[in-house]
């Protein structure tokens, strides 16, 4: 790493930890130390929960705008997000027609999974003109996609007793819950941890794979690989991000953008410290919804991160088609 | 290292066939060029040789073995491939751009700073690749390939070059061709599509020409293939070539289509 990406790491990681600090004082009655033990212990469960989906999102992100070539991509805007949430609660449906009980906290990974790779596969099929990926194309594809999954999950959810309409605030719009169990979020966090870790090791071959496809192949990079690399990494991230808070937007996007503008595009710290971002940027959105009090409860952290991601994913949609 | 297509044939799917039974020999230390018009395949013949494309009948080898089964590692030690049109996706600059040419290979800041001086383009190193002209860009991936195949021996290297001077201007134009030159003189071997016959001529040791349907009009030595009748089977119009200043030059004789256009002296001013 350069100078100045150490130096950006070095700052997101001073970011991580101030935002930590704030979540774990966060309460609604203003800033206060827990002084209760198992307040203490919630709060540090959501902000593992908090940083582990907002480092999966943005590394899914990284992954996702390599594979695509498209600036524009990242999990929610393409379908991947609410993909992974209408394979949840298909899973916590079949489970409930056969033994009439309802998953309310750690429902079975495998759908998810396979509700976000079917998602990509649909939106890479569809988003493609003249057999290359269109950065617009992708786009309309994955929010069509994105509202058709969403529907889905409603769909399904009104097949289920009131207890499973109950769950919409978490599969339609993304929300930390209190009741999350430690071993799944365990279980994403490792999985998270290794895929960034992965990412990082094919740091440079993701750089060379930001040639053209021929050019690539010519400097060695194995293509097919490493996509198939990609698709796997960047579907099961955002799978892991689904299972523990449901479909949260916007994340993916703006940490990468924001740490290339800062660091550079060199994906081995870009993978990093995007997933730092992201982690940071949930943590603080989660201390954000447990201040900000309506008067309705606690606000799903989905609705603060879209409308301040929304915009941003607007400012850039303006600003890539306004390049040559 | 060698290149030999073999009667290589290939058509896109659902589509035309865009080349027809081509054969060329590129010995190490050769200059070999592909000159034809718009579509005759010339694009096609290169991402073949450089085995990015599996062809459909006939073979090209590289070394004896057919290209499109090379190894990641061989290709990147061995061949650069120059994209008509060089692509990067992201903010990089110049110099990270050009050291991608190294991707597999060892890191050597020198010789990507010294392709970048090659290309007279040290003094963009630190811009970002997509903000630089056409031209520069594909000056820039001249010099990504001359650090990639980077060596004082280049016998056993070669460079597959689409147009590498398409968008350059003259000057810039004559310093990469001397840059490939030099490359086979130290043993290389370059296959470039040029659309500059002159270039061809005065710098390709063979040539291969080719129809607007993709068959050959003819492959041997330059001065024998650039010839008037064979750019008239190729290119369907009439060429001259004369000497300048001590260099032969192809120059296309364009007739004024008949009967000819007033001269505008004679023309009758709108009322």
């Amino acid at each position: 790493m350069n100078r100045r990406e150490t130096l950006v790491l070095a700052a997101l990681a001073a970011l991580v930890v101030a935002a930590v600090a704030l979540r774990l004082a966060a309460s609604p009655d203003g800033l206060a130390w827990p002084l209760d033990e198992f307040e203490r212990n919630l709060r540090a469960l959501r902000i593992v929960c908090a940083l582990t989906v907002g480092a999966a999102l943005a590394a899914s992100g990284v992954m996702l705008q390599a594979l695509l070539r498209n600036p524009l991509a990242e999990p929610a805007v393409l379908g991947l997000t609410t993909g992974a949430g209408l394979g949840v609660v298909i899973s916590i449906y079949i489970a409930y027609t056969t033994t009439g009980a309802i998953i309310l906290y750690a429902p079975p990974a495998l759908p998810a999974l396979v509700g976000a790779l079917g998602a990509l596969a649909v939106v890479g099929a569809l988003g493609q003109r003249r057999g290359l990926i269109d950065p617009v194309s992708l786009i309309l594809v994955g929010v069509v996609l994105s509202l058709i999954c969403g529907a889905g999950i409603v769909f399904v959810q009104h097949l289920l007793p009131d207890r499973g309409v109950a769950m919409a605030t978490r599969w339609v719009t993304g929300a930390i819950s209190d009741e999350t169990p430690w071993s799944r979020v365990a279980m994403v966090g490792g999985a998270t941890t290794l895929a960034i870790a992965l990412g990082m090791f094919f740091g440079r071959a993701l750089d060379a794979a930001s040639l053209s496809d021929d050019e690539a192949r010519s400097v060695g990079v194995p293509l097919g690989l490493l996509r198939a690399a990609l698709f796997i990494g960047s579907g099961a991230l955002t799978a892991g991000a689904v299972l523990i808070a449901g479909p949260i937007g916007f994340v993916g996007l703006v940490a990468p953008h924001a740490v290339r503008r800062l660091a550079g595009p060199r994906h081995r710290s870009l993978m990093l410290s995007s997933a730092l971002l992201g982690g940071a940027l949930i943590v603080l959105a989660d201390a954000g919804v447990r201040l900000i009090d309506l008067g309705a409860g606690r606000m799903p952290i989905g609705v603060l991160t879209a409308i301040l991601g929304g915009p941003a994913f607007l400012w850039l949609l303006r600003r890539e088609r306004l390049q040559p | 290292m060698t290149i030999q297509l073999d009667q290589l044939t290939f058509a896109y799917p659902r589509s035309a066939r865009v080349l027809r039974s081509v054969s060329l020999f590129a010995a190490p230390g050769a200059f070999v060029a592909v000159v034809g018009p718009n579509g005759a395949g010339k694009s096609t013949l290169l991402r073949l040789a450089a085995g990015l494309l599996r062809p459909q009948s006939g073979a090209a080898e590289i070394n004896g073995a057919p290209a499109h089964r090379l190894s990641p590692r061989f290709r990147a030690e061995r061949l650069a491939y120059i994209a008509q049109r060089p692509s990067v996706t992201g903010g990089f600059t110049t110099r990270e751009v050009v050291a991608l040419g190294r991707f597999v290979l060892r890191r050597d800041p020198e010789a990507v700073d010294g392709a970048l001086d090659a290309v007279r383009l040290a003094d963009r190193a630190d811009a970002v690749f997509n903000q630089l002209s056409a031209g520069q860009q594909q000056r820039a991936a001249i010099a990504r390939a001359l650090a990639q195949v980077n060596a004082a021996d280049a016998a056993g290297r070669c460079i597959l070059a689409d147009e590498p001077i398409s968008a350059l201007d003259p000057a810039h134009a004559s310093i990469v061709l001397k840059l490939l030159f030099a490359f086979t003189r130290r043993g290389g071997t370059v296959l470039a599509s040029l659309h500059d016959l002159t270039a061809a001529l005065r710098w390709a040791d063979q040539t291969l020409v080719l129809r607007a349907d993709g068959s050959p009009v003819g492959f041997g030595p330059s001065a024998e293939t650039l010839r008037p009748e064979a750019l008239r089977a190729a290119f369907g119009a009439d060429f001259a070539i004369g000497e300048v200043a001590g260099a032969r030059i192809v120059v296309p004789l364009d007739r004024l289509p008949s009967p000819l256009p007033p001269a505008a002296d004679t023309m009758t001013p709108d009322p």
